[in-house]
């Protein structure tokens, strides 16, 4: 197990939109956008199979191990300097095919993979939405 | 049938009693969780991996009456993992129970399977699997035969003959005083199954089985009349039997008479004959007002007593298949081979002790567990 060569603190994190990086490189690729943090919809689904059995008037529910988790975004790019970098960012993370991590302003934290990544042109600049899948991801426990 | 009473250790680290298992089973608040496991083991059934995540589906079946009982499939990621000539899988069932932390389960083996090597398949996003077809360890001693004549000495104890057989695995055998009158031989290339099952036959036990574990199984049979009920299935408001069955009833070829014949040299020839004249059968020679015979000759029995066991066997067997009901529930990984179970199905009025022949049980939560159950009939 790897140690680290701090000490361990806690902090409490204060994010401002959406944070995309890769888990393997967190430094050399996060982005950040800022606008669309109102438009996003978050949806869980446990799953299970409903079952009438004979004798029962409701069905029974049986849940598995698994789990789908979806997050999807809306993404504000306005026109500016950076317009064309930031839509570009976007554009390398939608074709990227792996797994990548992602933390909003809402305290939501987790790894996934990007699917329908859809770019709207507007007066303003872009619309980006696209839905971010969540999938399994073992955590490798850092010992202080 | 397996025990609601799993080990204590690894299969129910938090000891729940049976009672909690059975109501985790049986949902009484609508709800269950199950999960799976799939351990690899060696060709000496030690665990090489205590899972692997490879095993996107399967399904386990047990057929009582067939040769090779328990059989497999599993779809498998190819990862490189399994030595498909020498690994095993042994599957276990997982019910998880309030609330549902880490160790709040009990967990049941499935059966240990050795792997068929099948074609491998890649589809369009590069993934490789394979569709494994498995067999439980009566595989080996089919696949394996005898190079030369085999014999089994005249005197010699049966059981001991087919423990000898068995090669040392680890099994459960019931001992018997049974010894053979006259020396039985085998010819070359006859399967070492073959040899084993006609050794149990002569003593009355039931064919070689293995169990959940991969334990091999050495028992007198019982007739399931004089078994006691494993498990019930019942409308009501703990059931779990989809409201779909089949009902199959046919008494016409039933025979109503047996007779079993053994010829064998060096033995006097014995006859035993059992008749069905009761009159509250309905296929009994007095209901139908005629005889239907089931004549066999160069059965193997060591003397008169096993023969008229052996016939009267024959004769309740017979009479099994008049009534059998297929019929399907939630996820049970509590069933083993020829369970004895009661069903008590309203909607064909049906409230009977049934010996369970055959059932397939897929491995994931939610599906729907087959069986078919033959009633046991006194004849």
């Amino acid at each position: 197990m790897p140690t680290s060569d701090s000490d361990p603190a806690e902090i409490t994190l204060g994010l401002v939109g959406i944070w995309i990086h890769d888990p393997e490189d967190p430094e050399g690729t996060a982005v950040n956008y800022v606008y669309g943090a109102a438009a996003r919809e978050h949806v869980v689904d446990a799953g299970g199979q409903g079952t009438l059995y004979a004798g029962r008037t409701f069905q029974v529910m049986e849940y598995g191990e698994h789990e789908e988790e979806t997050l999807s975004i809306n993404i504000q790019v306005p026109h500016g300097s950076t317009y064309a970098s930031d839509l570009e960012a976007l554009d390398v993370l939608a074709r990227a095919k792996r797994t990548l991590w992602i933390r909003d302003n809402r305290g939501r934290s987790f790894a996934g993979t990007i699917a329908a990544y859809k770019v709207q042109d507007q007066k303003w600049g872009a619309a980006v939405a696209m839905t971010f899948g969540r999938v399994h991801y073992t955590v490798e426990e850092v010992a202080a | 049938m397996q025990s609601l009473t799993v080990p204590t250790g690894d299969r129910n680290p938090n000891g729940y009693a049976a009672a909690d298992v059975l109501e985790a089973l049986q949902a009484p608040h609508g709800s269950r969780r199950f999960s799976f496991r799939y351990e690899l083991l060696d060709s000496t059934n030690a665990t090489v991996e205590p899972e692997i995540f490879g095993v996107l589906s399967g399904e386990v079946s047990n057929n009582h009456l067939a040769d090779i009982k328990r059989t497999a499939r599993f779809n498998i990621l190819e990862t490189g993992t399994i030595d498909y000539l020498s690994d095993r899988i042994r599957p276990h069932a997982r019910l998880h129970l309030y609330p549902y932390t880490v160790d709040d389960f009990v967990e049941w083996p499935l059966g240990v399977f050795l792997l068929s090597t099948p074609v491998r398949h890649i589809d369009r996003f590069g993934r490789i699997t394979r569709d494994v077809a498995a067999y439980d360890q009566l595989q080996v001693f089919t696949d394996e035969v005898t190079t030369d004549r085999y014999t089994v000495a005249a005197g010699a104890n049966v059981v001991a003959a087919v423990t000898t057989l068995l090669g040392g695995i680890p099994a459960s055998i019931e001992p018997s005083t049974a010894t053979l009158v006259t020396a039985k031989e085998w010819d070359p290339g006859t399967t070492k199954l073959k040899i084993i099952n006609e050794l149990l036959g002569m003593i009355n036990y039931e064919s070689l089985s293995f169990d959940e574990d991969g334990l091999a199984i050495v028992q007198a049979y019982r007739s399931p009349t004089e078994r006691a009920v494993e498990y019930t299935y019942a409308t009501d408001q703990s059931g779990l039997m989809v409201p779909e069955a089949d009902q199959e009833l046919d008494l016409f070829a039933v025979p109503n008479q047996w007779t079993l014949v053994v010829t064998e040299p060096d033995q006097p020839v014995l006859t035993s004959t059992y008749t069905n004249n009761d009159p509250g059968s309905p296929t009994s020679t007095v209901r139908r007002a005629r005889t239907i015979s089931d004549f066999r000759i160069e059965v193997e029995a060591v003397d008169q007593a096993t023969l008229d066991a052996k016939v009267a066997r024959l004769a309740f067997e017979a009479s099994q298949v008049y009534e059998a009901l297929e019929f399907s529930t939630a996820v049970m990984p509590i069933h083993s081979g020829n369970d004895v179970i009661h069903i008590q199905f309203d909607p064909l009025a049906i409230n009977h002790k049934y010996a369970e022949q055959t059932w397939t049980l897929p491995l994931r939560a939610g599906a729907t567990m087959t069986h078919r159950a033959r009633r046991v009939v006194t004849v």
